[in-house]
């Protein structure tokens, strides 16, 4: 258990709604076969994403620990793995959406790390789900 | 006889399929990648050959010369001489793609600035709309056309007054392009079409022979076979051509220096833009012609002269798939609008890395918003082309005019939701209102319905002409005025020579210039007495000789204090006390004992108020003729009908005297993308950071264009760029303020993504550890 549960519950609730603010921002513009991300949408996206990057890392601060491989040994190993792909994800994200801002990438590049914003946005979720739902047994 | 019949039958069948094999023969390319030596006979409109030694013989024609070996019918399908040929307004866009420059009809007097196309582009009028037939549109535009479509006169039954026969027809100009010869001269073409000298003109700026007479001058019903015009050997001379027979050898064939790919000089003469002040030397030429390629490795063509345009979408518009390869992202990104891949780096194009640039730019805009035209200022400059401006003519003739006002760039998003670098220029025409119809009138009929109103700069040129008669005087006649010096240009229009030797008067004084003294034509009386020097007296009798023709109901005559001075019979100068007072030395008329003024200050004030100025109309001269249209209507017509004119982005129409200004979607502007010049890629648009068009205030967004147009006022339509570019402008200014912080933005990302990294290493570790010490333990 966590040392400060409150606090911990408040980020990991911010968490899951910025989760759901990006996924909506990020997704539902490309509903339509060609749409792009682009607008108030881009701009929305990028604004959670910065409190997403602040939320996030506290969250993985707070419950490492809890996740690490010694108590995860002890039974909670798919939702530790959750966890830690969720975190793997999120790096992706996060290093995919910085390397586009930088004049290092070509436009192959930044297609490929386009594609790769999305596979971690995918795979994001998809951890996130299963963090979500798996539930601890002592809980 | 069936017999007969049957004979010549079988005759023409054969003659037809061995004609027909040797145009195929002639028409194929063999595979050799030279250019054929074009020495070869020449021939004339009837097929003769030209013997150049022969004192009547006809000028070249390319149909029978060129069209010898080249078929003359398919070349002239291909877009130099297809646009009269476009089926109807309704479909043309189909037919035409995407818009280009249009011609502009100007005329200045009328204040007339008139985008006229046969294409059918998107608020541009067709000639006929105007009342303007082939013979009108080759007149006006021949100067920059290459010759055969309305240029051969095929509407000649529906046009009465067109002087086709006089003038001949204009054939495709093959040599306008394909003669590399220093020889060919495009200012020497001009000035045939401008004589009317319409079948000699490729046969002159060839420099194949020289062609003398003016076809213009010559009577309506004379033609070319007619030959000279005997009775009269110094005006109406017939025109005539004169070949250099140096040119021939003992065949009577010439050697042309023929190109199948058009030298880039000829393609300038009608495709040049540059900006409005800039000096020659500060001009940079397009980035491809440095790196060598040509105008036509790009805009290439077949026999059909279907000359590609470059831009994206063109392949479809035309339905001709390989034009998807000679476009911007073809030749360098080896890919068609649609994605497509096509063979990348035709001509040794460079693949752009595009560092850091989203791909959403290459999607959303054309590759000419970043890296063609003039680079991105606070508002967008004016600019002059070749068409619209008569650039390129050379002589003692300024042919250049500042108008139509044009500008670039105008970020102007397409039909097909992508956003091209535009030209601009707005509509400046006189109309008659029909309900929501708002008709164009020509400057003809404006001209003469305005008479009095419009014309001051006429009257004055008039009378400068007229003095320009005395020719035992050297130097020019002038009038002064305030502090302009008014003079009647080589190319017969008024201009000012401003000066600062001359006094600055507030009445108009006609004088006589040489180098940069001004001696006024009427001196003071010599002496107590009212009488001019011997001097002066044989001089104002020759002035008053060549004023004469222009009161030819009365006589001209000399005001100066208060005396008139008149021509006697005798050739003498006669003074006699008026009761008139002439404060100012003034030529008067004087007919049926009524005293007036040659030039009414009033006029001579307008002149020189709107004289070299790019805005020749005063909303005072409008609202005058407004009401004298509305009145009297045009040549009788239309009487009490409601007209207006049209300028800077608005329509007046006249009320009480005034003008009153609003919105009309006749006077929005026309715009056609930028093609050329292409810029280095070191001074492409965002070189230098994304906050070129991503800031708060990027001119990219937020620069204001303002309407330009012949009438001096001050309601002229602005509109905001984003406005063309159909953007949400509050989005992007946000957007633009964002790039304030985002360096921070991403160190901060940087930042947390790093330390995320961090904290997963931390607890990889012992996991890794573990996981290689749980193996260990077993193998023991």
């Amino acid at each position: 258990m966590s040392r400060y549960p409150f606090i911990d519950r408040l980020i990991c609730l911010a968490v899951l709604l910025l989760m759901v603010i990006l996924g909506v921002s990020g997704f539902l513009p490309l509903a339509q076969p060609g749409a792009r991300i682009e607008g108030y949408w881009l701009l929305t996206h990028v604004v959670a994403a910065g409190a997403f990057a602040a939320a996030f890392l506290a969250m993985a601060f707070m419950r490492a620990q809890r996740h690490s491989a010694s108590v995860a040994a002890s039974g909670g190993w798919i939702r530790a793995a959750a966890f830690w792909g969720l975190v793997i994800s999120v790096i992706l994200l996060i290093a995919s959406a910085d390397l586009q801002m930088t004049p290092v990438p070509d436009t192959r590049g930044e297609l490929l790390l386009t594609r790769i914003h999305i596979v971690a946005a995918i795979s994001a979720v998809i951890w996130g789900v299963l963090y979500l739902v798996i539930r601890p047994r002592h809980a | 006889m069936i017999q007969r019949c049957a004979g010549l039958l079988i005759l023409t069948l054969v003659t037809t399929s061995v004609l027909a094999g040797v145009e195929q023969k002639s028409e194929s390319w063999d595979g050799s990648r030279t250019t054929p030596v074009h020495r070869f006979p020449m021939y004339d409109e009837n097929s003769e050959q030209i013997v150049p030694t022969y004192k009547a013989a006809f000028p070249l024609s390319t149909r029978y010369t060129c069209g010898t070996c080249h078929n003359y019918t398919t070349v002239t399908q291909g877009w130099h001489f297809n646009s009269s040929k476009t089926p109807s307004p309704e479909d043309a866009t189909a037919h035409t793609g995407r818009p280009g420059e249009p011609w502009v009809l100007v005329d200045r007097q009328s204040g007339t600035q008139l985008p006229l196309s046969y294409r059918g582009w998107h608020g541009i009028y067709r000639p006929e709309e105007v009342g303007l037939s082939y013979w009108d549109f080759t007149r006006q535009f021949a100067r920059h056309f290459p010759g055969s479509d309305a240029a051969e006169g095929t509407d000649r039954e529906r046009d009465p007054d067109s002087r086709w026969d006089v003038s001949g027809e204009i054939e495709a100009n093959c040599f306008a392009c394909h003669n590399a010869s220093p020889k060919q001269d495009p200012s020497e073409w001009a000035k045939q079409i401008a004589r009317e000298n319409f079948r000699w003109a490729s046969t002159a700026a060839s420099g194949l022979g020289d062609v003398n007479g003016m076809a213009s001058r010559m009577p309506a019903n004379w033609t070319i076979y007619d030959g000279p015009n005997k009775d009269d050997t110094e005006f109406a001379v017939a025109p005539s051509v004169a070949y250099n027979t140096t040119s021939f050898d003992s065949k009577n064939r010439s050697y042309f220096d023929i190109v199948r790919k058009p030298l880039d000089k000829n393609c300038l003469q009608c495709h040049s833009t540059t900006p409005v002040g800039m000096d020659h030397s500060q001009v940079d030429s397009d980035v491809h012609s440095r790196a060598g390629v040509q105008c036509a490795d790009c805009h290439r063509n077949d026999l059909n002269h279907q000359i590609g345009r470059g831009y994206e979408g063109e392949a479809k518009a035309m339905n001709q798939p390989d034009r998807a390869e000679f476009t911007c992202r073809g030749c360098h990104l080896g890919e068609t609008a649609d994605g497509k891949a096509v063979v990348q780096g035709r001509m040794g194009a460079p693949r752009p890395r595009h560092a850091g640039l989203p791909p959403v730019h290459l999607q959303k805009m054309a590759c000419t918003v970043c890296h063609s035209g003039p680079a991105l200022a606070d508002e967008p400059i004016r600019v002059r082309t070749s068409r619209a401006n008569r650039l390129g003519i050379h002589g003692r003739a300024v042919w250049a005019t500042a108008q139509p006002g044009i500008v670039e760039p105008v970020y102007v998003r397409n039909s097909m939701g992508v956003l091209e670098p535009h030209r601009m220029m707005w509509p400046a025409f006189w109309a008659r209102l029909d309900g929501e119809k708002v008709l164009p009138l020509k400057p003809e009929q404006i001209r003469e319905a305005s008479k009095g109103v419009l014309d001051a700069e006429d009257q004055v040129v008039k009378v400068l002409a007229a003095l320009a008669a005395d020719t035992e005087t050297t130097g020019h006649p002038v009038i002064t005025y305030g502090k302009q010096v008014l003079v009647r240009t080589d190319n017969g229009e008024l201009g000012s020579n401003a000066s600062g030797t001359t006094t600055p008067s507030d009445t108009p004084v006609f004088a006589w210039q040489d180098e940069q003294t001004v001696t006024p034509l009427i001196p003071s009386f010599e002496g107590s007495e009212k009488k001019f020097s011997s001097d002066a007296e044989v001089r104002l009798v020759r002035v008053l000789d060549t004023l004469a023709p222009l009161e030819p109901a009365g006589e001209i005559v000399i005001g100066l204090g208060d005396t008139i001075s008149r021509k006697t019979l005798e050739g003498a100068l006669e003074t006699t006390v008026s009761s008139q007072q002439f404060p100012m030395p003034v030529f008067l008329t004087l007919v049926n004992g009524e005293l007036k003024p040659l030039l009414d200050t009033s006029v001579v004030a307008d002149a020189a108020e709107t004289v070299g100025g790019e805005q020749p109309l005063t909303e005072r001269a409008v609202a005058t003729v407004l009401a004298r249209l509305k009145s009297n209507g045009i040549a009788g017509e239309h009487k009490g009908a409601e007209f207006a004119y049209i300028s800077s982005g608005k329509l007046f129409r006249e009320s009480n005297g005034k003008l009153t200004a609003s919105d009309n979607k006749a006077a929005e502007p026309v715009s056609w993308p930028v093609g050329h010049n292409v810029r280095p890629a070191t001074q492409s648009l965002g070189t230098k950071s994304c906050s070129e068009c991503h800031s708060e205030n990027s001119p990219f967004f937020v620069a204001t264009i303002n309407a330009v147009g012949p009438l001096r006022t001050q309601s002229i339509a602005s509109v905001p760029m984003h406005e063309f570019e159909r953007v949400d402008s509050g989005y992007h200014k946000l957007f633009g303020a964002s790039f304030a912080v985002r360096s921070t933005f991403k160190l901060y990302l940087l930042a947390i993504g790093s330390v995320l990294v961090l904290v997963l290493l931390a607890f990889s570790i012992p996991a890794i550890r573990g996981i290689a010490s749980a193996l260990s333990r077993r193998e023991k």
